[in-house]
């Protein structure tokens, strides 16, 4: 296959599948899941200190040999996700962060207002932002025109598995995106992965949908292949749609009986 | 004096800095930050940064989310 680099904000990552940590039952069987994923990114949350919780996210992702990327999951408001982020580039010594300011707890849809208010805030600050979004291309187009390295809508709301409910709007999305376009939240299986790269998406970037499958490495190799395969179909372009049959035999040269 | 550190009361001597009480919570590896009355405390400051009673203190690390 011909070369088909993905970057985002001048840097090569080696796999269009981004993973979420969120939601395995142990760093081990995240480390397995991560490896059979071939992903070259993860992201991390950044949580309050705690010394009873055995074994480190980071040195786990340090022995996968990924970048970590951190989210300011939890986060309500611009103000909040702002410092989050302060912290985590602290914490981890990098500008990049997966932002995410959600409205409510039943939704975890992403408040518009505060998320463009706290991208155009990190921007100011150095940060590369890749804002988590939600399917909506006005507010996608904001965001980039704010400076945003990438837009990352969601297909479905984090965690449900409903794949991509509105296919329009990403493919609106994609056709206007100047910088990459993550289909971020949403993925049930690999075919809503392999859909999402078929609509033209840059990448993929997903979590729950592998880490609580009943076999998350089987579901991450899985993932691998659905975003490759939509990849490829994307690039090989798909035929029309037709409503009336179009034989694929030739019609030349059939016997008159 | 005390300190209300992620949250809890936590009694330290006074002119603790928060190197010291970083020192004393977790190992100085790599992956934490703090923030101190809700601003962002670079690490080359902790040496120096000197807490008084009554600051909240937050100490962050990054663990296992989407």
């Amino acid at each position: 296959m011909a070369d088909d680099t993905f970057m985002i904000a001048g840097e090569e990552l080696g796999s269009r599948l981004i993973l979420g940590t969120g939601g395995a039952p142990s760093l081990a069987v995240m480390e397995t899941a991560i490896n059979a994923s071939g992903t070259a990114m993860c992201t991390v949350s950044m949580r309050r200190v705690d010394t009873t919780t055995p074994g480190s996210v980071l040195d786990m992702l340090a022995r996968c040999g990924v970048r970590v990327l951190p989210n300011t999951a939890g986060c309500r408001t611009a103000h909040e996700a702002v410092l989050t982020a302060q912290l985590a580039r602290e914490a981890l010594g990098t500008d990049w962060v997966k932002l995410e300011v959600v409205a409510d707890d039943h939704t975890l849809l992403p408040d518009p207002v505060e998320l463009l208010d706290a991208a155009e805030r990190l921007i100011a600050d150095g940060f590369t932002v890749l804002p988590y979004t939600n399917d909506d291309p006005v507010l996608a187009r904001r965001l980039q025109q704010v400076g945003c390295a990438a837009v990352m809508p969601l297909g479905a709301p984090i965690g449900t598995g409903l794949g991509i409910r509105n296919t329009h709007n990403i493919e609106l999305i994609v056709a206007e995106a100047e910088v990459p376009v993550v289909l971020d939240a949403g993925i049930g299986t690999a075919s809503d992965a392999a859909l999402a790269m078929e609509l033209g998406c840059d990448a993929v970037l997903l979590a729950s949908a592998v880490t609580r499958a009943q076999d998350p490495a089987l579901m991450a190799a899985a993932m691998a292949a659905g975003v490759a395969a939509g990849r490829f179909a994307s690039r090989a372009g798909r035929i029309p749609r037709r409503h009336h049959a179009r034989a694929s035999s030739p019609t030349h040269g059939t016997a008159v009986f | 004096m005390t300190l209300t550190v992620n949250g809890k009361a936590m009694q330290v001597p006074a002119g603790t800095t928060l190197h010291q009480l970083m020192v004393g919570i977790v190992a100085m590896g790599h992956g934490t930050a703090a923030a101190v009355d809700g601003i962002v405390a670079p690490r080359s400051r902790w040496e120096n940064l000197e807490l008084h009673a009554g600051q909240h203190v937050e100490i962050l690390t990054a663990t296992q989310g989407g």
